[in-house]
């Protein structure tokens, strides 16, 4: 139980279809919890002996269908499930009786399904949940109100069930905008960290061939260091440490192979190639998530400059406010780059031969980096700059 | 090393940044729902014959709301706490007003509208928020149970109405907490994440900058751009036939790049101050200049396009706790990178045994290794710094 708390509380540190996922178990808990309850409360419900048993065997039923999708990673489903299985329960209790506890669960179905964050799912599920519920409210209101309640009281759960689902369809219908976005921002972002990171793993390259030094991966006592602690470890958490070994062993075969060959290799089992392809990932030779976050880790080391509100600007307005500065500024940027094309420094990941310069600024917002005033200088003297192009003819 | 919750201390600022970018959008969205609770509560006490008065007073209530919103806004211009001050009075504010609400007509109808409060004070995506109006609510629904207990006193009475009050009340709100605290978390991963990506560009433009100034074959030859930019800009001058302030800013730029004293510069300039000297500074092609990391990101930006319609992709998400992956794997990754990490890459300084133990543990990185592993590190510090000291370094040559 403090397990499954401590990971809602850290939910941020966990990746979407990760999040889905512990909502599924989250919804369930709660089912869960209200299934074992309608039994004692099922006594007070207007229900046959033979519908309270049936019922609750359905959703016994239900709840292990949805315990199975979850294990078998079929999330999705889970979701409609859990869902559909909310709403019987909903159904159940406000047929059984006419009361405001029967009412409430108009809410947690809501509640249910707004917690999916799926829009499809709020606009289907959600509207035929509140239908029914002014369709309840309307019909079977009386238990709902005082002796002497105020007029139009009806009226007023009708409302409230109204506007609770239309505050949380706006909700949902903002978070998906918002998740978008940012999501975006975060991809873009992401793809520069690749590039810069693409640039760095080439000078280290370059400085281990400077520095006359074999590969990491090479490295016997790196090599066998890892060996050492993964057994350690292995013996502490597994049966045994043979597995992680055949797996170290098959890291450092692919580094010194590379996936094709190992994956076009005959005589490697299906297995085996299945690992190479997860392994593939965290190789220390290519650009891969563990070299990026060895180069975190190591970045986290490095001194850097105090933070200013404008550590994160990359526009040249942010250097200077005086238009002139500003042409000085892009035009030390247009003929630095310019050469940079003709040189190999750089540009490693693209074939900078084939591209100029006025092509590059095509491909990219300009607006990130120069104010609109001074892409316009830039456009209206465009043969200006041109005249300065070394790679002519 | 000072325990941080971050792994770069310094996405604390862009994280808040992001909150309160988003916080005007959502703040909108709370005080178009309030003024629609508004108008409702009005439109039904004029259609119910209400006296006057009684409208007058729940108005003046709703706009008052209104009116501290609309002037945290405001005043956010100024600064922005105040933003983040508006949304905890507007969420505390709107849970009294409907607390009125229900004792001013005593009617259960009205106990679904602490329901719709919530829900419209979860826009927020707040924790402290959530928190607050949980706590609020829980004494709202203890309040009207002890004092106002007619208010439950249906025509339809049930045998066990208090047991049944409240279990499903808190059962509600617990569902109702736990589901806005998990979309609120949800906000908060991609917050770290583009935090964390964007002081990471920093730092790998940093990175990039010192690599390539080691790199003598790339290091810029600075004095020919200066010459350059002063021929191109000049011509430009005389095209357009404006005063050609470009060269004497160029001239300086070459001189202050050449490292003459700051004194000789401002006697042979004497229109420009020590503070115009600073400025123009930024201008520098220096190795480790503004503008020479303004050129490097504009170098990486356009050599790979990103993919507009890639979603929440789980390869962006960097982690060796997958949970697709095996505990095999798991393990392996992590002594891959605590042995990288304490061998150190060429060029790379390699790291001591403190270091790795304050970076692992005392950093939320912790949260991407498996929980099991970490477990074994921390309590066998030791061990593992006995078997990695065992290693000859590599990384910076000494």
């Amino acid at each position: 139980m403090i397990k499954f708390l401590k990971k809602i509380l850290h939910s941020e540190f966990l990746p979407v279809s990760e999040v889905r996922k512990l909502k599924v178990h989250v919804v369930m808990t709660f089912l869960f919890i209200i299934t074992l309850v309608t039994i004692p409360f099922s006594f007070f419900l207007e229900y046959t002996l033979t519908i309270k048993i049936a019922s609750i065997v359905v959703f016994a039923l239900f709840y292990l269908l949805c315990f199975l999708l979850v294990k078998f990673n079929k999330i999705f489903t889970a979701i409609q499930v859990s869902i559909i299985y909310s709403i019987l329960l909903m159904l159940f209790y406000t047929r059984g009786i006419s009361s405001f506890y029967a009412y409430i669960f108009f809410y947690i179905t809501l509640t249910v399904i707004i917690f999916y964050q799926e829009i499809y799912s709020y606009f289907i599920y959600g509207s035929l949940t509140l239908a029914y519920g002014i369709y309840y409210t309307v019909s079977f209101g009386s238990g709902l109100i005082l002796a002497n309640d105020i007029a139009g009281s009806v009226y007023i759960y009708i409302a409230g069930l109204a506007i609770y689902y239309l505050v949380s369809f706006i909700q949902i219908l903002n978070n998906e905008k918002l998740y978008a976005d940012l999501n975006l921002e975060w991809v873009k972002i992401n793809n520069l960290n690749s590039n810069y990171q693409d640039e760095l793993l080439y000078h280290l390259e370059d400085m281990r061939n400077m520095m006359k030094k074999s590969p990491i991966y090479e490295d016997l006592e790196f090599q066998k260091t890892a060996f050492e602690l993964s057994e350690f470890i292995a013996e502490q958490i597994l049966k045994d440490g043979k597995q992680i070994v055949n797996l170290i062993d098959l890291y450092i075969y692919i580094h010194e192979k590379g996936l094709e060959n190992v994956l076009k290799n005959g005589e490697i089992s299906i297995a085996m190639k299945k690992n190479a392809n997860i392994l593939s990932r965290y190789l220390l030779n290519e650009n891969s998530d563990m070299f990026s976050m060895i180069i975190s880790f190591y970045l986290n080391f490095h001194e850097t400059e105090k933070f200013k509100k404008t550590r994160y600007d990359y526009n040249i307005s942010s250097l200077s406010d005086l238009s002139d500065e500003q042409i000085i500024a892009f035009t030390l940027i247009y003929l630095y780059l310019q050469d940079e094309l003709l040189e190999d420094s750089g540009w490693h990941s693209m074939n900078y031969k084939e591209i100029n310069l006025e092509e590059l600024f095509e491909r990219i917002d300009l607006t990130e980096f120069f104010s609109v005033s001074i892409i316009d200088f830039y456009q209206s003297n465009i043969e200006l700059f041109r005249k300065t192009n070394k790679r002519k003819g | 090393m000072k325990k941080n919750y971050f792994v770069f201390p310094e996405t604390e600022h862009y994280r808040e940044y992001l909150g309160f970018r988003h916080l005007r959008g959502q703040n909108t969205l709370v005080s178009l729902a309030i003024f629609l609770m508004m108008a409702l509560t009005i439109i039904y006490m004029v259609l119910s014959d209400y006296l006057i008065m009684p409208i007058i007073g729940f108005s003046v209530g709703y706009l008052v709301i209104l009116i501290i919103n609309f002037a945290t806004v405001a005043y956010s211009q100024e600064n922005y706490y105040y933003l983040k001050l508006g949304k905890y009075i507007t969420s505390i504010a709107l849970f009294t007003m409907m607390i009125v609400t229900i004792i001013y007509f005593k009617s259960p109808s009205f106990i679904p509208l602490l329901f719709v409060a919530y829900a419209i004070c979860s826009i927020y995506k707040d924790t402290k928020v959530l928190l607050w109006i949980t706590l609020y609510f829980i004494f709202a629904i203890i309040m009207l149970i002890l004092n106002f207990g007619y208010l439950f006193d249906f025509q339809n009475v049930l045998e066990i109405k208090d047991l049944a009050i409240g279990f499903f009340v808190v059962l509600f709100i617990l569902i109702l907490l736990l589901s806005s605290l998990i979309i609120v978390k949800e906000k908060t991963f991609f917050y770290n994440n583009i935090s964390y990506a964007k002081e990471k560009e920093f730092r790998n433009l940093n990175l990039l900058m010192e690599f390539e100034t080691k790199n003598e074959a790339s290091i810029i030859h600075q004095k020919d751009y200066y010459q350059e930019a002063k021929n191109l800009l000049s011509a430009f001058a005389e095209d357009v036939n404006i005063k050609d302030t470009f060269s004497e800013k160029l001239d300086l730029l070459m001189k202050i790049a050449n490292n003459v004293d700051k004194k000789i510069l401002l006697k042979e300039h004497p229109d420009f101050s020590n503070d115009d000297l600073e400025k123009l500074e930024e201008l520098l092609l220096d190795k480790n200049s503004k503008l020479r990391r303004i050129i490097l990101k504009l170098k990486h930006t356009q050599i790979k396009k990103y993919k507009t319609r890639e979603i929440f992709s789980a390869t962006h998400f960097q982690s060796f706790n997958k949970q697709s992956d095996s505990i095999e794997v798991k393990i392996l990754c992590f002594v891959v990178y605590y042995v990288a990490l304490k061998k150190g890459l060429p060029g790379m300084k390699p790291l001591s045994n403190q270091e790795l133990y304050d970076g692992l543990l005392n950093t939320d990185l912790h949260h991407f290794i498996d929980p099991k592993i970490i477990k074994i590190y921390r309590e066998n510090f030791d061990v593992f710094n006995t078997i990695a000291d065992e290693m000859k370094l590599g990384g910076e040559e000494a």
